[in-house]
């Protein structure tokens, strides 16, 4: 498959941007072709100095969140994007996130994210094991999050440096309920007052993880039904 | 004379679950700590750890106790690790998961509330707790939590996004009292900004095992470079058992990497089988065609045998010409509630990535780097031979000898993290018992490497000589591909010396033991039951 990857490149000091193409024909992935997603791609680049672009590589298998970006206009894991079927007429087009700081080419800072939690006081205060047990199934999807800002990239209401904080952070905020820990200060200030309820954030998580089931369980939280 | 006075914030490096586990032993200390990291925790390798965590809590009525604990990790680490550690390490266990309750980790419950426990290989007993199928990301949710409340209080502080460069080398001076105000510390650098930073105080390693040496080729993450521990060797810290390389049994080639298939798919039911050829050479593909080797040829342990022995016996068994040249995980007796309950990310992850329904169909797996059993030298306290720095986690050589059983890795680092933690702040810069400080380097030439690319080559070369049967011959051969490739380079970088070191501690060790397999010595042997410990200067 003979593929051209048009990247939006960003010059690290001085932030100049610029579209490079580059054609690579698939068939030099070797064993890989049929199953190559585009962090395949990105790392054959990677392999000479005239094809590498700066983008950050962690686990491979959509566990760690890292390899962010938007792969034709959808908000993606490079290692989640399937060449196959992610390409159009030939091309795949890849950009950084929109709302991070870009870095260098694909690599933002998403230093906000851990801001975010910090301000909302993610974490526990006491123990309520009882209540652990008892929202286990809660807990456990909602301490899926990779922290990736996915959720964020597609959300009409998410913008950098609001009041109002996303999914990524109404997340978290499930497993904090289901912990006993009471935020609904926090969550009323900067998930529920901010969320247009558009659920665009709906399909994209990597993770799967149910994000309308864990947002409608944190609002009935704020409103003090169980 | 104090050198427990000086409290510069101790300095850690790497937030997988053991600098997370040290950096909340110092912060709940009441003292500062910086966590260094590459970057943040959620994209540490510790997310991917799936099985288990073990502890002695005897919730299925197995009889289980403290003592076959340690003495199933002696026995897996084949008397290699320093029992006075691992004692204390089987010791806490049960603290620590008691602890992890209160921080909420979701572990899977008993039907009368108490944490369920799974059977993992090499262990008899029923003594891995586990959240699902992703235990390691639930341990890692819940701790960067915990930690998370100590940054708002200014005890910890993130560095994100900074590698490390290298040790903070300080004069030695003759007069001990004088020496003991010195102090470690490290060179870092910021890689959005690209600023330099040097920063004193005790250190504690906590950077992960050496994927990087073998790039593609493990199961862990991209991140772990090994170029921490590569570093630290070129500025003189000991490094023990480099040989001991765990091939996992179970692990399935997807681009760039191998994939685990968790030990638990045993744990709950899977079994391994080759399949057999007919009369007349063909191969038999109908179940009846199917030689489940395990159970026959280990009617005790069958397809729960430490991971080294299961690893051998499909390298040799796929090498063997009477059966069909692939070995499968049957998974197909695995119950419906089990998958959902237990299992479900793994099918999902193996659907997504293979293709067919494990629950349907078994799944063609062989051997794969998994772990690191070697690394860092560390006495029982974690001390490296370096004052003042300390390690814990993959990086560090303590706890699993020459083979780690399934389950203790997690335990091991969170367990290693703290106890690396209260050393530091116990012992600070400590020199009176005779550890030399850390050599120069230029930090500014290491910061140039400081997200090293993937030496493939090195790695093909690593992968020949350190394979899962090891012998003289193409270990010598290794280790002159090695020499040749930094002749031609024209320079050595601190990957390709540990890479020389492993090689040698491999062609050291002449015998067989746990991971660490010589076709050309097969015995195990009494006079080489102690570690292999190697320094730059040996080589």
């Amino acid at each position: 498959m003979q593929l051209i990857f048009d990247i939006l490149r960003t010059e690290k000091n001085t932030g100049r941007q610029y579209r490079q193409e580059i054609e690579l024909d698939t068939a030099v992935l070797g064993a890989d072709e049929k199953k190559a997603t585009v962090a395949t791609a990105l790392r054959y680049l990677d392999k000479s100095s005239d094809t590498r672009v700066a983008w950050d590589c962690g686990c491979l298998q959509r566990r760690c969140g890292t390899c962010a970006m938007v792969i034709n206009k959808r908000p993606a894991l490079a290692c989640d994007a399937r060449l196959a079927a992610c390409a159009k007429k030939g091309r795949i087009r890849i950009e950084p996130l929109g709302k991070f700081p870009v870095i260098e080419d694909l690599r933002v800072d998403r230093t906000i994210l851990q801001e975010h939690l910090k301000s909302y006081r993610m974490w526990q205060d006491g123990t309520r094991a009882d209540s652990a047990v008892q929202h286990r199934d809660v807990v456990y999807e909602a301490s899926r999050c990779l922290q990736c800002g996915l959720c964020l990239e597609v959300c009409p209401n998410y913008y950098t440096g609001g009041r109002f904080f996303g999914t990524a952070t109404a997340v978290p905020a499930a497993r904090l309920f289901g912990l006993g820990g009471d935020r609904r200060k926090e969550y009323g200030r900067h998930v529920y007052a901010g969320c247009g309820k558009s659920l665009s954030c709906r399909n994209i998580c990597p993770a799967g993880i149910d994000v309308d089931a864990l947002l409608a369980r944190n609002n009935r939280q704020l409103w003090g039904r169980q | 004379m104090n050198s427990t006075g000086n409290d510069a914030p101790i300095l850690i490096i790497g937030a997988g679950l053991a600098g997370l586990s040290a950096a909340l032993t110092v912060a709940r200390a009441k003292r500062r700590c910086r966590l260094i990291s590459v970057a943040p925790p959620e994209r540490a390798q510790s997310v991917l750890a799936e099985g288990g965590t073990n502890a002695v809590l005897d919730t299925m009525g197995d009889h289980d106790t403290v003592e076959e604990h340690i003495a199933d990790t002696m026995r897996g680490g084949c008397f290699l690790a320093d029992e006075k550690a691992v004692r204390r390490l089987c010791e806490t266990a049960p603290l620590i998961i008691r602890d992890l309750e209160a921080l909420g980790v979701p572990f899977n419950r008993n039907a009368d509330g108490t944490i369920a426990q799974r059977y993992f290989g090499g262990q008899k007993k029923r003594r891995t707790a586990f959240a699902g199928a992703m235990t390691g990301k639930m341990l890692m949710s819940a701790l960067i939590d915990a930690v998370r409340k100590y940054e708002a209080d200014d005890l910890v502080e993130r560095y994100d996004h900074h590698a490390f460069c290298g040790l903070l080398h300080t004069e030695r001076t003759p007069d001990e009292e004088q020496a003991a105000q010195g102090t470690s510390g490290v060179y870092v650098q910021d890689l959005y900004t690209e600023e330099m930073l040097s920063f004193e105080g005790p250190v504690v390693l906590c950077s992960g095992g050496l994927n990087g040496m073998f790039p593609g080729h493990t199961t862990g993450t991209a991140y772990n470079t090994g170029e921490v521990t590569a570093i630290a060797f070129t500025q003189g810290i000991r490094l023990a058992n480099l040989e001991m390389i765990q091939y996992h049994p179970t692990t399935v080639a997807i681009p760039g990497k191998r994939l685990l298939v968790t030990e638990a798919a045993r744990g709950e039911g899977g079994r391994l089988f080759v399949e057999k050829k007919g009369a007349g050479g063909e191969i038999l593909t109908a179940p009846e065609g199917r030689y489940y080797f395990m159970e026959e040829r280990y009617p005790a342990l069958g397809n729960l045998m430490p991971r080294d022995v299961v690893s051998r016996e499909i390298d040799s068994i796929l090498a063997d010409d009477h059966y069909g040249g692939r070995v499968f995980l049957d998974m197909t007796g695995i119950p419906a509630d089990v998958w959902d309950e237990r299992l479900a990310e793994l099918r999902e992850e193996i659907l997504h990535y293979l293709g067919p329904d494990p629950a349907k169909v078994p799944v063609p797996v062989a051997p794969g780097i998994h772990y690191f059993m070697g690394g860092i030298d560390a006495d029982a306290e974690h001390r490296t031979s370096l004052a003042g720095v300390y390690a814990a986690g993959e990086c560090c050589a303590l706890y699993h000898g020459a083979n780690r059983l399934g389950g203790n890795s997690t335990m091991g680092a969170m367990a290693g993290g703290r106890v690396a933690a209260e050393s530091a702040m116990r012992y600070g810069y400590d020199i009176r018992d005779g550890r030399p400080g850390a050599l120069a380097i230029d930090p500014l030439r290491q910061a140039a490497n400081r997200l090293p690319e993937p030496d493939e080559e090195l790695g093909d070369i690593l992968r020949e000589g350190l394979g899962i049967v090891r012998n003289e011959a193409s270990l010598q051969r290794a280790l002159r591909r090695v020499t040749e490739l930094e002749r031609t380079r024209g320079n050595s970088t601190p990957r390709i010396l540990l890479a020389k070191a492993m090689l040698k501690s491999a062609m050291q060790r002449k015998e067989s033991r746990g991971a660490h397999y010589r076709g050309d010595y097969p015995e195990t042997l009494d006079a080489c039951r102690r570690k292999t410990v190697i320094y730059a200067t040996d080589l």
